[in-house]
């Protein structure tokens, strides 16, 4: 069987298909578990920052601020407004616009950027040419 | 035939910034440069133009003592109008644009653009109000109103002509209106000879300089009035000074420094030029002539 000529030749050797396949499979497989990696990343940092900014909210001094007197004042004409600041006050978060009216003692900061000198050059004299005709002739004779 | 003859160059001219704007390059790709140098004098002008309602000027004279952001170069302008009104004890003043719209010379002399100023605007004898801050942004004091008239004329002239010899030309020069600066290379030889026109006759030359590296500004009290329009008389200073001479020229490192010198020479005279060792010329109504002694070290 081996040198039989009536029998078609037996195929070229290949590669190790075998390896091949199994090379592709684990390719196939790493985006998976890249992805897996990542997401459980992503949802471990999320977590971790999510409860610093929470501890960090907790210890930021904000009573005073939820208890300007806009939702108690507002509550007065309108009871949508009062549910408004009850809530805020509750979840020491007030809307920017119901304190600004009556917080008079707090002037906006602003900051106004360094102010800079610009360098000039000083004014030194100019180098005398030679020529006094030519093409490149030009004429000075103010704003014309 | 020298060298300097049969050195390839090319030149092109445009009316920009209300004056015949002519660039001239030898070397390099000198066409293209030629171009691109007439293009950066057209975006200056719109940056710098009374006339042009949403430059960086007309934006600051507009902003009643608030700071606005404007581009670095117009940044480096200021700063050029605050050394040089410093430097010229005042001979030289940007904030004299009210008294020059009270005069009448609100219409552009190439097209009817006009300028506006507020009414409230007057004659700043001290810049120390003027605010440049880090990030970009120019503070005038209120009702101060800039023009950049001629400094801006000769700091374009500056900016283009550095901008070309770093494209790679071999030497340049940049003629705004008279206001003209010529730059080379370190291994050139090549110059510029400049005629200088009669303030009385434009068709007479009163003398020929010639400059390798820096430049020559020429100013003469009418030039703010050509065919029937515009001003008689267009040089003021915060002091009611009068000109004591029809035209001046300045020759000095950079072309934005010889103008504002120009403004010291005809208000008041060119002893203090030549101490700084600046070089400058005049010419009365009388068509006299007075000259620095350096001046001479120029004519051809």
């Amino acid at each position: 069987m081996m040198n039989d000529p009536l029998l078609p030749p037996p195929p070229p050797p290949t590669n190790s298909p075998t390896k091949s396949t199994m090379t592709n499979k684990r390719t196939a497989k790493k985006p998976a578990r890249s992805a897996k990696i990542l997401v459980t990343g992503l949802s471990a940092t999320a977590v971790l920052g999510m409860a610093s900014g929470y501890a960090l909210a907790g210890e930021a001094p904000s009573p005073e601020i939820a208890n300007t007197n806009v939702g108690n004042t507002n509550a007065a004409q309108d009871g949508q407004v009062q549910s408004q600041g009850n809530s805020s006050v509750a979840g020491n978060t007030i809307a920017p616009s119901a304190t600004a009216p009556t917080d008079t003692s707090v002037a906006p900061v602003v900051t106004n950027p360094p102010v800079i000198e610009v360098p000039v050059p000083q004014a030194t004299p100019a180098t005398p040419g030679n020529s006094n005709s030519g093409w490149q002739q030009q004429q000075s004779s103010g704003s014309r | 035939m020298n060298a300097t003859t049969l050195t390839l160059g090319t030149r092109q001219h445009r009316t920009l910034m209300g004056v015949r704007c002519e660039v001239s390059v030898v070397g390099g790709h000198a066409f293209a440069l030629v171009e691109e140098g007439l293009q950066m004098v057209a975006d200056l002008e719109q940056l710098w133009s009374r006339f042009i309602p949403t430059s960086d000027i007309c934006r600051m004279n507009a902003a009643n003592g608030n700071s606005v952001w404007v581009e670095p170069r117009t940044i480096a302008l200021v700063g050029h109008m605050v050394a040089a009104h410093a430097a010229t004890h005042g001979a030289f003043n940007p904030t004299l644009l009210p008294v020059l719209t009270a005069a009448g010379d609100t219409r552009s002399l190439i097209d009817d653009k006009t300028s506006f100023v507020n009414e409230d605007a007057h004659v700043f004898p001290c810049l120390d109000g003027i605010r440049i801050y880090a990030d970009n942004t120019v503070q005038l004091p209120l009702h101060m109103a800039l023009d950049a008239g001629g400094i801006g004329k000769g700091l374009a002239a500056d900016l283009v002509a550095e901008h070309l010899l770093s494209r790679g030309a071999e030497s340049v020069c940049v003629n705004l209106g008279g206001d003209i600066r010529v730059s080379r290379q370190m291994n050139s030889s090549h110059d510029w000879p400049i005629q200088i026109m009669s303030p009385t006759n434009p068709q007479t030359t009163v003398c020929t300089i010639s400059l390798a590296e820096g430049a020559v500004a020429t100013s003469h009290i009418n030039a703010r009035q050509r065919d029937g329009h515009g001003i008689e008389q267009h040089i003021a200073s915060a002091t009611n000074e009068l000109p004591t001479v029809r035209a001046a020229s300045v020759i000095a490192s950079s072309a934005s420094w010889a103008e504002a010198w120009t403004k010291y020479a005809i208000l008041r005279d060119i002893k203090l030029i030549e101490s700084t060792g600046l070089a400058a010329m005049t010419i009365d109504s009388d068509d006299n002539i007075a000259e620095t002694s350096t001046w001479k070290e120029f004519v051809r």
